[in-house]
This record gives C-alpha cells, sequence and structure tokens, in this order.
C-alpha cells in the first residue's frame, strides 16, 4: 500500500517551517503549483494566493521568518485518490513577540503524480487576528 | 452508502440550503443534526452551536431572512467513507442594502444513511466581518488608509 501524498507533504511543509530546510517540500510541489491561505494579506503578508513553486517556497520562508509550529492535531481528515482535506488544531508561537497562537485551519489539496497541484487554506481569522493583536475586536451588537 | 452517493449527497444539501429552500435541506439532515462554525457571535448571534433541526432550520431562516439571494461554488469536495469536505464559495445578496457578501466555508461533513449528522464550519471571518459591516478593520488596526469594501 503506497502512502498518500498527503503524509510526505505534511511531514516536508513542517520541516521547512520548523527548520527551514525547504528541499522535501521542493520536490513535492508542482512547477505550476496554485496555493492561496485566505485571509488579510496587509496584516499577513504570506497570506493570498501564489502561483509556481518559486512562490510558494518563498511564502513558506515568510510563514518560518514569523511562527513555529509547536504541535497540530488532526481533528477531521479525509483523504481522495489524488486529494485531501482536513481540519487541524495549530499550537503556533509568534516569534517577534513570542507570543502563543492558537488556531484552527481547514486545508483542502490536490495532488499530480504526487506532487501538490493546488492547496487551498481557510483559517478562523477573525479569531487569528484578536490573538494577534493581543485584544478583543468590539464589534457591534448587532445581526446583519 | 458509498463515497459516491454520499458525495452526491452533499452536493444535493448545498444546493437546496443555498438556494433558500431550509426545509430542503432539513429534510438532507438527521434529527439529531449538530451543527458547530466558530464565528463572532455578537454580529453573527445565530451561529455557533446548534443541534436538532428545530434550531437549524432557526439558524438558516435567520440567515435567509437577511439575503436576498444565496447560491454557492463548491471547486473542491473530498469523500471518504461516511465523511465529506467542501470547499464552498457563497454569494449572499444583503436584503437591506442589495449589496453582494462573497465569503468562503470549510464545510466538513458526517453522513449517517444518506443523511448529514454532523456539521463543522471554518469561515475566513476577518473578511466576512468586514463585509457585513462594509468597513475595513484591517485599515483601522494597522493605521492605513481604507479600501473601499
Amino acid at each position: 500500500m503506497t502512502e498518500h501524498s498527503l503524509w510526505r507533504f505534511s511531514r516536508a511543509l513542517h520541516r521547512a517551517i520548523n527548520e527551514r530546510q525547504p528541499a522535501d517540500l521542493e520536490a513535492l510541489l508542482d512547477e505550476d503549483v496554485e496555493w492561496a491561505i485566505y485571509g488579510p494579506i496587509d496584516m499577513y503578508p504570506f497570506f493570498g494566493s501564489r502561483r509556481g513553486k518559486a512562490a510558494v517556497i518563498d511564502v513558506i520562508r515568510q510563514i518560518a521568518d514569523n511562527f513555529r509550529v509547536h504541535r497540530f492535531d488532526r481533528e477531521s481528515i479525509m483523504l481522495g485518490v489524488d486529494s485531501a482535506a482536513s481540519m487541524m488544531r495549530y499550537s503556533l508561537t509568534a516569534l517577534d513577540s513570542n507570543k502563543p497562537i492558537s488556531l484552527r485551519i481547514a486545508h483542502f489539496a490536490q495532488f499530480r503524480a504526487g506532487r501538490l497541484t493546488n492547496l487551498r487554506v481557510l483559517v478562523d481569522t477573525f479569531d487569528l487576528v484578536e490573538q494577534t493583536v493581543g485584544y478583543p475586536i468590539h464589534l457591534p451588537r448587532m445581526a446583519v | 452508502m458509498t463515497e459516491g452517493s454520499n458525495r452526491q449527497h452533499v452536493l444535493d444539501f448545498l444546493n437546496v440550503l443555498y438556494s433558500g429552500d431550509v426545509e430542503a435541506a432539513l429534510e438532507r439532515c438527521t434529527d439529531d443534526v449538530e451543527f458547530l462554525a466558530n464565528a463572532p457571535i455578537d454580529l453573527l448571534p445565530h451561529m455557533g452551536h446548534r443541534r436538532g433541526k428545530a434550531e437549524m432550520r432557526e439558524m438558516w431562516n435567520a440567515v435567509r431572512a437577511r439575503y436576498s439571494e444565496l447560491r454557492c461554488e463548491v471547486p473542491m469536495l473530498v469523500t471518504e467513507h461516511d465523511k465529506a469536505a467542501a470547499f464552498i464559495r457563497v454569494f449572499f445578496r444583503k436584503t437591506i442594502n442589495q449589496r453582494m457578501v462573497q465569503f468562503d466555508i470549510a464545510g466538513f461533513y458526517t453522513l449517517r444513511d444518506g443523511k448529514i449528522s454532523h456539521i463543522r464550519e471554518i469561515i475566513d471571518t476577518f473578511d466576512l466581518v468586514q463585509q457585513l459591516l462594509e468597513r475595513d478593520i484591517a485599515a483601522i488596526l494597522t493605521g492605513r488608509r481604507p479600501d473601499p469594501i
């Protein structure tokens, strides 16, 4: 039984972030990989869309410059033939402030011949922003 | 139930829900359906944790009342056994001023006998809040000149 592409990708991704060793990850990215982490790009410049291996490696370097991953727990996971989706709880440290950050993310990945061709990541971004600024953002009490 | 039929069940569910047919969506759920989505409840008091069809009906009708038009696109859907995950792009038109709101949802579904028994959603909530309030909150927080929302 062959290992699903997600597991190799996941190991390589965390190695690239925590150990700043992107070589394994680079080998698992399609040349034209489409990559998107949805969220406010002026607060987190590594959010947004990227295309191509070099752009993705650059964004991983930016994430590694800002965060260290301490722990992640997969709360739900689905593996398709050439696709995968999972919901994870991440415990991170923001390196500039040494602040702990806990966030839940969802990712959807597509692979071709073992290489990542498309990744979309959704984050509970309001929660992330509040943790980053360090105070609750007061919203009007209204139903819209 | 096969993965293929569960895939179709989820697509059917999303189609009826995001066409505004709350009762048809409820028919595709188990009686004890459970829903959880993290969202700022000051602004979105109908969200959070819901259990059972009555609570789901109340939540979806609250959404339905605020928007005159709903539709969705599902660019990615992954299924395995009794579980499915959908990347959903949602388009809502506000009843109050006809402005369009567009945001993305990661929906994780568990199915039982072809019906949805559990829904867990992760939403790009910051973007959603900005669009609902029609305010560039990121500009306020970063001190930059606001962009039009």
